[in-house]
């Protein structure tokens, strides 16, 4: 028996419907005893970038990192402060930046990261009534939340640039209650963190990867004076993975038990490539 | 193994009505793109960051803490009008703008606060409000009071509310920057 949250991690909010229900059946965000009870799904649409897909920049440049959680459109300092870890793995590991900082780099380029989780007043409600669901019912009822998160990333290549914008949509599925059954189309994950975690990177990595290939970041990239910085020191940085405890779930299978199985991300009926992200601005002219 | 849990669970519900009461403290401040690229714009010069102090009234009595319902939420370093200042200052850094030995000096004193997490009226609110000052060699440049608000559907379970209303106040601090940097005469004055 653990707890599915460290206090902290509590406390920093960044599953808010889930926490909706947990704090209205005052259990499921405390305790979890087993897969049955408590279990949480990142889902499967956005997957790994395939090898053949990957952008990769011959002279990458340092950039400026900058990185917002946001709840309901207001920055929560909390969960930004316990993501920024992975954010700022997610992004050395890409390989697209010489070094990523989080002061000014002499190129004056800027990326910036915003994930927000902003449920709407229905979807909050839809949680607490699940919430009440399963703990009127002693957890028999099961129910299914589905944390929605909205990534926006954006990136300036100098002080002058035009802003380049990408963004992408994913979520994470937290269950209760005994009787349910794993949603469609997602990969099961140990815990809810373990699962913000995993989304966090996905959610990073696609979008990033096709702001790469957008031609005002390569021509940036390809006329920025030499960097200062050793080429390829962000691909020192060490990868996130899907925890160990990441199991590809089938659309129509039943929750399967606890398993230390290794991570085999994406999920087998994952898309085989991952969904594309959304351009949110055309695509920038030559930065000067 | 289940009953267990659901015993211990059980137990554990009042306590953990009871966590709301304590918050842990807020992370620094930190730049946006948004700021950066006004401040960009703006050509400002470097600029220190001088004492930011509470007003009388609500801004002294919400310096040290804000209370939402069960919550309470200590403020960083201690004052959340020396918030105000970390929080220009983490936006001027952010651009290479921020030099201690500036002889321009930014400062500030929090006219007015606002935090009401709409428990009975289902709209929470919160609002910020602060009277800035910029001195060039002694001499002051500019000063004007400037204020933020911003509203959002309150939530009735605390353990909700309180969070998201915390989110919502501190956020006001980098908005009440943004508008500092923004607003023309401030920029005007601030140019090198």
């Amino acid at each position: 028996m653990r707890s599915i949250y460290a206090p902290a991690r509590r406390r920093a909010g960044f599953g808010l419907r889930a926490w909706a229900a947990g704090a209205v059946i005052a259990l499921g965000m405390v305790v979890q005893t087993g897969p049955a009870l408590a279990a949480s799904y990142v889902d499967a649409a956005l997957g790994e970038i395939k090898p053949a897909d990957k952008v990769v920049i011959a002279s990458p440049q340092p950039v400026q990192l900058l990185f917002e959680f946001e709840t309901k459109g207001a920055l929560n300092g909390r969960a930004t402060k316990l993501l920024k870890d992975q954010v700022v793995a997610a992004v050395k590991a890409s390989g697209l930046f010489s070094d990523v900082s989080d002061t000014p780099t002499a190129n004056g380029a800027v990326l910036e990261i915003i994930i927000n989780d902003s449920p709407s007043k229905d979807e909050m409600d839809e949680a607490y009534g699940k919430g009440f669901v399963t703990g009127a019912t002693f957890f028999i009822a099961g129910n299914t939340i589905r944390e929605n998160y909205l990534c926006t990333i954006n990136y300036v290549a100098g002080p002058t640039a035009t802003k380049i914008t990408r963004t992408a949509a994913d979520g994470v599925y937290f269950q209760m209650g005994l009787i349910n059954s794993p949603p469609a189309n997602a990969v099961k994950i140990g815990s809810l963190h373990d699962a913000v975690f995993a989304m966090t990177r996905l959610i990073i990595i696609n979008p990033l990867n096709a702001l790469a290939a957008d031609p005002g970041f390569q021509l940036a990239m390809s006329t920025a004076p030499a960097s200062t910085a050793a080429p390829g020191q962000a691909m020192a940085a060490t990868p996130l993975a899907l925890p160990p405890t990441a199991v590809p779930v089938a659309a129509t299978a039943p929750a399967p038990a606890p398993s230390p199985a290794p991570a085999v991300p994406p999920a087998a009926n994952a898309p085989s490539a991952p969904a594309p992200a959304a351009p949110t601005s055309q695509p920038a002219p030559a930065n000067p | 193994m289940r009953a267990r849990g659901l015993i211990i669970a059980a137990l554990a519900a009042p306590a953990m009505a009871l966590q709301a009461c304590a918050m842990t403290a807020l992370p620094p401040p930190q730049a946006t793109l948004d700021n950066i690229q006004t401040l960009r714009a703006d050509g400002v010069a470097p600029i220190s960051v001088g004492a930011f102090i509470p007003g009388p009234g609500a801004p002294t009595q919400m310096d040290r803490s804000v209370a939402v319902r069960a919550g309470i939420q200590p403020a960083p370093e201690g004052s959340f009008a020396r918030y105000l200042g970390d929080t220009i200052a983490a936006q001027l850094k952010s651009v290479g703008k921020l030099d201690p030995n500036s002889t321009l000096v930014v400062s500030g004193m929090i006219t007015d606060t606002h935090l009401d997490s709409g428990l009975t009226t289902n709209t929470a609110r919160a609002a910020l409000a602060a009277r800035f000052t910029l001195v060039r060699g002694g001499k002051v440049v500019f000063e004007k009071a400037l204020a933020v608000d911003t509203t959002w559907d309150s939530e009735f379970v605390g353990a909700v509310a309180i969070p998201d209303a915390v989110n919502h106040y501190t956020d006001l601090f980098a908005k009440l920057a943004a508008k500092l940097f923004a607003d023309p005469d401030f920029v005007a004055a601030a140019r090198g």
